[in-house]
């Protein structure tokens, strides 16, 4: 076992060396730590492994990049500012429905694509100015947008830790709509609690702050969209027509999950790809080219963190690392396994929330057979995703953080307001692991 | 500003490089690399196109080898490669094809069930693209491949993978599994085409017995079994019988009627074979597996495996001496030969009686090199 051993020390210690010491993109940090693997296991001689493991989340980078096309489309277009002041004006007396408004509405994105960044870096943008506006302190706001962004990653239709899991111990993606709703909704609705007691605002204020938030939305994000140069003028879009490419896109989603065979799947990317070129035609004037080439600006770090865990999973794979964390996973007895989900799966998780899916929550949830492996999947799925929000990297809220002035401080700020909920999300998670069979037999 | 550009160009050429350095491995591969030399006893060789002729000229076409014995009697048909990550079915259908002489009845034998699957391997598995066996006369290179077909071959996987008869829900990628796509759609998707041929022919040519040639991960509950269509259940324990007989332990697992598109489910259901399934331990499927490599799945020997089943976590017998190939393609050839005997016991006039194929203790022995022919390309 000593080999392994090496190995995955090895691995670990080159990716905090490049992305903690280096100050390198995480992506960088997991391509580097998989070279690395190789070298001290003698297999340099195989680079094909790299680019075997980098296909590894193939099919989930064409739904990032054509979900984050489709929000910069819905962006560029004026499309999302418009839902965000239609949602201000009509919730914006009553700070519940407005906080559950929010929180949907930042879950949106990350429930359609599977990805906490997808949800902060779009809608999460929107709501973020909004929350201000209705008087919300900024760190709490974005901590709200961050916690958004992680239950959205995690609520259905598409939860890819649970995939990745999934595919672990050929379990097919079936089945996980109730758990993971069990899972997110009262956590959602926790999230909004804590959020609406922070809007101090009265009623009429906020009211009135419908364009208020447009205006703060541009205000927040510069006085032209960044990377198209398009003006953001805070105007109003008339009509329903600012609904219409997220109804078709949730048309499309959901037909073609109910008629089964009737109606061929196209896949999600060509869903999101249709829907952008509808966003164009329903807001503002858009530069396709532009809101296309900001899609994949917005899309590519995460694509890239998902290339470096692929390769880093294969290398894991082939120098027997991950055989060695399976067994040794295996080798402690079960009520501690709890305990080591508990913590292993968020602090592999500020790695990258799929590679923790991929390297611990696979051995936990064979570890755990037997325990409702559905809604044990469910449950891990919330703790590996709460790594996007951890440091050193604290994805999340150092995007987050970069929409906004202050920079360090206010990624300081956040991360402060994110321990609490933070610890109450694991210990929720922690519960509905420790209790997924009699959960599971209540869900049915 | 200009450091970073620097380091831009340095990842991009160290990208490019392992790009370059890689590209032989990822070199598309076509069916007629998938050597088979069969035994002198081979009467007819086609190709699976003939049972469905919207396979021809795609990667999912494949050789189908008929073997004839003078005495007229049943017909018997054997896969392997379903899953072409499972090597021990693939090897014991080459030993079969390269050795049997039938005396009574027909063998028919397709060694790459799955030829799109014997391209690729699935990215994060690590697996290698071959594995090599020193035969009496040289060398020999068997494929290893990947549990589906090749996306190359069929792309974009659905969401979610609606089955054809009932209509069960399973994860997108299981769309490019054959295992999941009984019996098959005769201009569906390259699997289902495949999938649909091996129906057709298991008609066309009155199989009366099928078997899929399998193998499990040693963690995996379902092992060193037979999975038997409720109307094989008397065929399969007769079999077991036989095989418990020559030193063989063997257990029998009824194929679930709410698993739809397996094999043994479809085709009992859709045709009039008695359909069987054999599983064999091979620890470099399995999920607890060490270093992933050529040895591995020879030698089956692996200290994490050993590590496990000393703590109770595995479904089979698992000691030093692992479960090397040559252990697991002698219980396929022997469960495959105590198959026949147990069908012409129970069906004289329809009986197939298989003659010069290496007993268990033979293949254990002597390694599966020792019955195949050595590769020519």
């Amino acid at each position: 076992m000593w080999p392994q051993i090496i190995a995955f020390v090895c691995m670990i210690g080159t990716f905090l060396l490049v992305a903690a010491v280096l100050r390198q993109p995480a992506a960088l940090a997991t391509a580097s730590a998989a070279v690395v693997g190789l070298l001290v296991s003698g297999s340099l001689g195989q680079p094909y492994h790299l680019v075997e493991g980098a296909f590894g989340y193939f099919d989930v980078l064409l739904i990032i990049v054509s979900a984050m096309v489709f929000m910069a489309a819905l962006e560029s277009a004026g499309i999302l500012e418009e839902i965000s002041a239609r949602m201000t004006q009509s919730l914006g007396g009553r700070p519940l429905p407005l906080a559950l408004a929010s929180m949907l509405l930042v879950m949106a994105p990350g429930m359609l694509t599977g990805s906490s960044t997808a949800a902060a870096m779009t809608t999460g943008r929107f709501v973020l100015p909004v929350l201000v506006e209705a008087g919300v302190p900024l760190a709490r706001a974005g901590a709200f947008v961050a916690i958004g962004s992680i239950i959205g990653m995690v609520a259905p239709p598409v939860n890819v830790p649970v995939m990745i899991i999934g595919s672990g111990i050929d379990m097919p993606y079936v089945g996980f709509d109730l758990p993971l709703l069990f899972v997110a909704v009262p956590a959602a609705i926790i999230a909004s609690l804590w959020l609406a007691a922070s809007i101090r605002r009265s009623g009429k204020a906020t009211a009135a702050a419908g364009r208020g938030a447009a205006r703060a939305a541009t205000a927040a994000r510069g006085a032209t969209a960044p990377g198209t140069g398009e003006p953001l003028r805070g105007e109003r879009i008339p009509g329903a027509k600012v609904y219409v490419p997220i109804v078709a896109l949730l048309i499309m989603m959901f037909g073609t999950r109910v008629a089964g065979r009737a109606i061929p799947d196209p896949g999600i990317p060509f869903m999101f790809a249709v829907c952008a070129v509808l966003a164009m035609f329903c807001g503002r004037p858009v530069k396709p080219w532009s809101a296309v080439q900001r899609g994949v600006d917005l899309a590519l770090p995460v694509m890239g963190v998902l290339v470096g865990a692929g390769m880093f999973v294969q290398v894991m794979t082939v120098t027997g690392v991950r055989g060695f964390l399976v067994v040794s996973a295996l080798d402690i007895t079960r009520s501690w396994v709890f305990v080591v989900a508990l913590i292993a799966l968020p602090v592999f998780g500020a790695i990258s929330a799929y590679a923790s899916s991929s390297v611990m929550g696979v051995p936990i949830l064979l570890a755990l057979l037997g325990n409702n492996e559905v809604v044990t999947a469910a449950a891990l799925s919330l703790l590996a995703a709460l790594g996007d929000m951890l440091p050193p990297i604290a994805l999340v809220p150092s995007l987050i953080a970069q929409s906004v002035e202050g920079g360090k401080d206010t990624r300081g700020a956040i991360l402060k307001q994110l321990v609490v909920p933070g610890v109450l999300l694991a210990l929720w998670a922690f519960v509905v692991l420790r209790w997924a069979p009699a959960i599971g037999k209540m869900l049915g | 500003m200009r450091s970073h550009r620097a380091q831009d160009w340095i990842v991009l050429v160290l990208a490019a490089i392992v790009v370059v350095l890689s590209a032989a491995r990822f070199a598309p591969a076509s069916p007629t690399s998938l050597e088979v030399y069969p035994s002198p006893s081979l009467t007819r060789q086609t190709w699976l196109s003939d049972y469905n002729p919207a396979l021809k000229g795609t990667p999912g076409d494949t050789p189908v080898l008929v073997f004839e014995g003078a005495e007229p009697g049943g017909t018997m048909l054997v896969l392997g490669g379903t899953h072409p990550d499972e090597p021990a079915g693939c090897a014991a259908a080459l030993v079969l094809a390269e050795n049997v002489m039938p005396e009574q009845g027909r063998v028919i034998v397709i060694p790459y069930a799955n030829a799109s699957g014997f391209t690729h391997n699935l990215p994060q598995e690590g697996h290698p693209s071959h594995y090599t066996l020193d035969t009496p006369n040289g060398r020999r290179t068997i494929p290893y491949g990947a549990r589906l077909s090749n996306p190359v071959h069929q792309w974009p996987d659905p969401t979610v993978y609606v089955e054809s008869v009932r209509g069960q829900k399973l994860a997108g990628v299981e769309a490019r599994n054959l295992n999941r796509a009984y019996p098959g759609l005769q201009n569906g998707t390259l699997t289902s085409k495949v999938a649909y041929a091996i129906t057709s022919l298991i008609r066309e040519e009155q199989v009366d017995v099928s078997v899929d040639l399998h193998e499990s991960s040693p963690e995996y509950p379902v092992n060193n079994a037979i999975v038997a269509h409720d109307r094989a259940l008397d065929l399969a324990a007769i079999t077991a019988v036989e095989l418990e007989l020559s030193g063989v332990a063997m257990n029998i697992e009824p194929s679930p009627e709410s698993l739809r598109g397996f094999s043994h489910r479809e085709w009992g259901d859709n045709t009039d074979t008695y359909a069987v399934l054999f599983e064999s331990p091979n620890p470099a499927q399995g999920r607890l597996r060490g270093k992933t490599d050529e040895q591995l799945i020879i030698d089956g020997q692996d200290p994490m495996y050993l590590k496990a089943s000393s703590r109770g976590r595995l479904y089979v017998p698992y000691t030093e001496e692992g479960t090397p190939l040559a252990m697991r393609v002698g219980r396929h050839i022997a469960s495959i030969a105590a198959l026949a005997t147990s069908h012409t016991m129970l069906a004289p006039d329809r009986g197939i009686v298989l003659s010069g194929l290496p007993t268990y203790d033979e293949l254990v022995s002597n390694g599966v090199g020792a019955y195949l022919s050595p590769s020519e390309r």
